[in-house]
């Protein structure tokens, strides 16, 4: 059975409204991505890590989170630790054996650890943040929360539809590749377009339940009286509270500053390494 | 009484078919009436009942003739979401109705679409899902996906009752529920009928079900109304090729006695012939014992102390000690979730067990390749129709051994003998997605027949076929049993048991509580009762009546007819 990250508890985090969590999450997501400098990347992410623990979320979601990370870090430093040299702006100190690659002098240097160590701490906090909010937001409390944005109201339905079905169509295609395997079609086998001649054989009659479950769904959905989405009533009402608001305007605050200081006084740059945000 | 549903002259052809779905449907419900629909799959019976609120024609595409009124209100001009104040359905699928995550954001949903105000939302949605017996406060805040397919149901019934409709359309609500979700189903419609608010017009194959709750039935055939009337009536009339009566029905008029629909006044019925009778027939099944546990043929899956959990300390399977020999006909029987499908599984070598050992044909499971499993056993998964994909029936048929990298002369053979088999030939060019469900379920366990397994595993071959097709199905594996192909079906239907299987295999919260022939497990009646496997009515009239458990109808026939 798949974990879900979301838990039963009660953090401050899960009496928030999911909009401000998500604005929370979504300027996390823009510092972490400004600031080249390790140092900054490693504050953001204990800041991040003591958050978690101070709200006494679970262990479980971030282990269940983060383990899958590891392999990925393992990737970034073999990729970023030869081709760092590529990242500086001026001459790279390098610390080891040099090579020339076409136009590229590649080799071990510092700024190309900093790169690696930054991208690191930034693949961890761009997990930590996405999940402070998934495992204190309960998924049925999204809809209600969307609803009050400006957002059309149909996509909005549209995508409860889409939380409800994951698991239903997840389960579909797991089925009927094990119906298949057991028709002895080896997915594993074969090169780039044999494999996908044999994913054929999973998804046409996946897309076509589906298809079916489609039609199905839009019957039970006009048969339960959906129809004139602006003469609706709302069940469940959330309320976005002053610690909301707090929230928010304190996190957009903290953008603006993180890009004033990075753009104007070169705070959380890390020297002598390039940013596609201040090149 | 007021008729609240009135239907005149109806016919309706969905776009595209070559003949009507309903032909000159005439009907007329009363309030608070319970009518029940039956028919063979395919007769009409859903379709009679998206007429009904409005998904035909407003949804639902196709040549219409006749009128429907609902409360006098034409259904032509009022689409479904407008009639859902006052007609609700229920289908047959719990996992296609439910569009919400939580089970108190479900039932509010409805209620949402029909601009209740919020405080009134909170009563009514209590009340339903008390009706239902979800109790509001133990289940408000589940997830949907974590509920069983009955509670599924039920909580699809509250989401109905919750908008306060006065008519109820049930549309094979318990086709996709195990032998304890349609005992709860059940209870709810009882719970209905004492509060006698509802119109209910009912789609259900079961006919036992249908005697002990309906007021009205109707039989369906080919889109016409055949036969009509209170259900005592009907199922004395019926044809038995047009509609399955209930058991106790059936013995009764074959014995030429009183007919009974019910088995609460069987029992008194069939005393009192036993007293007439009772010097003119032998009492005793010894000698007549059609079903032998093969004994001495090979073993060929050995399992012992399997264990099985796909989280670490969770079993789904605990112990489980099994020995098949060859040429059985076994039955896999258990609620959903008691792991039926997943031993069926390891046995196939898609799930590693945590433990304990399993011998295909002798060999290690852990040292076999899939491959090597499906040239020995063959699974044929539930709703295999669900996985034809090729253009024509003899592709998809042969696609396993083009996987094999057969020759092709080999290949046309095999197919060529399945197809036979099968009893399929004629269908060999016809694309596989355009065929009836009984015709797509043959094509599926012949595309798993035609590389010659010599155990076959089905898992639910006849769920959501109506008798006389589940029969023709296991009639086909009857003859693959004695062809020298060792049969395992998983199923809820224990009426099938009775009649197929060799030995019975009970399991129960990923235990085997029984292992033994067929007339042993059924001897048990309380014991599967009391774990709502139920036992089919013969069962439990020849139990009650202190008898030799009869399995069958031919079999109590036999017994009870005096010579």
């Amino acid at each position: 059975m798949a974990y879900t990250l979301y838990s039963e508890k009660r953090t401050i985090f899960h009496k928030l409204h999911p909009i401000s969590k998500f604005i929370m999450a979504i300027c996390a997501t823009l510092i972490i991505t400004i600031f080249t400098d390790p140092l900054f990347q490693a504050i953001i992410f204990f800041f991040g890590i003591a958050m978690y623990f101070g709200a006494k979320f679970d262990r479980k979601p971030l282990s269940f989170a983060f383990k899958p990370l590891l392999s990925l870090v393992i990737i970034a430093l073999i990729m970023f630790l030869p081709i760092g040299s590529t990242i500086a702006k001026k001459n790279p100190t390098f610390i080891g054996p040099i090579y020339q690659i076409s136009n590229y002098t590649l080799g071990l240097c510092i700024e190309g650890i900093l790169w690696s160590i930054t991208m690191c701490f930034r693949i961890f906090s761009l997990v930590l943040y996405v999940v402070i909010v998934i495992a204190s937001t309960s998924p049925a409390e999204i809809l209600p929360a969307l609803k009050k944005t400006p957002l059309p109201k149909i996509f909005v339905y549209g995508l409860a539809l889409v939380f409800r079905y994951i698991p239903v169509v997840l389960n579909e295609f797991t089925t009927v590749r094990e119906a298949q395997i057991c028709r002895l079609v080896d997915f594993e086998r074969g090169n780039l377009f044999e494999r996908g001649r044999k994913y054929v054989s999973i998804l046409i009659p996946a897309l076509l339940v589906s298809a079916v479950k489609a039609e199905r769904i839009q019957m039970a959905l006009v048969s339960r009286g959906f129809g004139d989405l602006k003469k609706r009533t709302h069940y469940k009402e959330i309320s976005f509270t002053r610690k909301d608001q707090v929230l928010t305007i304190s996190s957009i605050i903290i953008l603006i500053l993180a890009i004033i200081g990075a753009l104007f006084y070169d705070i959380g740059m890390a020297p002598n390494v390039r940013s596609p945000f201040k090149p | 009484m007021t008729n609240i549903i009135e239907v005149q002259n109806l016919t309706f052809t969905y776009h595209g078919a070559s003949k009507p779905a309903l032909n000159n449907i005439n009907l007329k419900v009363r309030k608070g009436e319970l009518v029940a629909i039956t028919g063979h799959t395919g007769s009409g019976k859903s379709t009679l009942l998206y007429t009904l609120n409005g998904l035909i024609p407003h949804v639902l595409k196709g040549r219409k003739n006749g009128k429907v009124f609902i409360k006098g209100m034409d259904v032509d001009k009022h689409p479904p979401e407008e009639l859902a104040r006052t007609i609700g359905v229920v289908f047959e699928d719990p996992e296609t109705q439910l569009t919400s995550l939580t089970v108190e954001d479900e039932v509010a949903f409805g209620l949402e679409n029909i601009s209740i105000p919020r405080e009134e939302m909170v009563e009514r949605i209590k009340w339903a899902l008390n009706i239902v017996r979800l109790p509001f406060d133990k289940f408000k805040n589940r997830a949907v996906t974590t509920l069983s397919g009955g509670e599924k149901q039920r909580l699809a019934i509250a989401s109905i009752l919750a908008m306060k409709p006065e008519i109820l359309l049930f549309d094979e609500i318990t086709a996709h529920l195990d032998p304890l979700g349609k005992k709860e189903i059940s209870e709810v419609i009882d719970t209905l009928r004492k509060l006698g608010e509802h119109t209910i017009i009912w789609s259900e194959l079961n006919t036992a079900e249908i005697a002990n709750h309906a007021d009205r039935v109707i039989i369906l055939k080919d889109g016409k109304i055949i036969l009509e009337g209170p259900p005592y009536y009907v199922f004395r009339k019926v044809s038995t090729t047009d509609v399955k009566p209930p058991q106790i029905t059936e013995l009764a008029i074959k014995l030429k006695i009183e007919p009974v629909i019910k088995l609460e006044e069987a029992e008194k019925v069939f005393q009192e012939y036993l007293k007439k009778v009772k010097n003119q027939i032998n009492l005793s099944f010894e000698g007549k014992e059609s079903f032998q546990i093969k004994s001495d043929s090979s073993i060929i899956i050995d399992i012992n102390h399997l264990y099985f959990g796909y989280e670490k300390d969770k079993y789904v399977l605990e112990d489980i000690n099994l020995k098949i020999r060859k040429g059985e006909f076994i039955a896999l029987v258990g609620q959903n979730g008691s792991g039926k499908t997943t031993l069926a599984k390891i046995i196939m070598g898609l799930l590693k067990p945590s433990s304990g050992d399993i011998k295909i044909f002798g060999k290690d499971i852990r040292e076999s390749k899939l491959i090597e499993i499906a040239q020995h056993i063959g699974l044929v998964f539930q709703h295999p129709e669900s996985q034809l994909f090729e253009a024509t029936v003899e592709k998809d048929v042969s696609f396993a051994l083009r996987n094999l990298n057969l020759p092709k002369d080999e290949i046309n053979k095999r197919v060529e003998d399945v197809l036979r088999i099968c009893g399929i030939e004629e269908l060999r060019k016809a694309d596989p997605l355009l065929l009836g469900l009984g015709q797509k379920r043959r094509v599926g366990i012949a595309s798993v027949l035609v590389m010659h397994p010599e155990v076959i595993i089905l898992d639910e071959p006849t769920s959501g076929q109506d008798w006389f097709q589940s029969i023709e199905i296991m009639d086909m594996l009857k003859e693959l049993n004695k062809k020298g192909h060792t049969i395992i079906f998983i199923t809820h239907d224990m009426e099938l048991v009775a009649q197929y299987a060799t030995r019975v295999v009970v399991l129960h919260n990923g235990k085997i509580l029984f292992d033994g022939p067929t007339r042993e497990v059924f001897k048990k009646v309380e014991f599967l009762n009391s774990i709502s496997l139920g036992v089919p009515q013969i069962v439990e009239l020849f139990y009650k009546l202190n008898l030799p458990i009869a399995l069958t109808i031919e079999e109590a026939t036999e017994f009870l007819l005096t010579h």
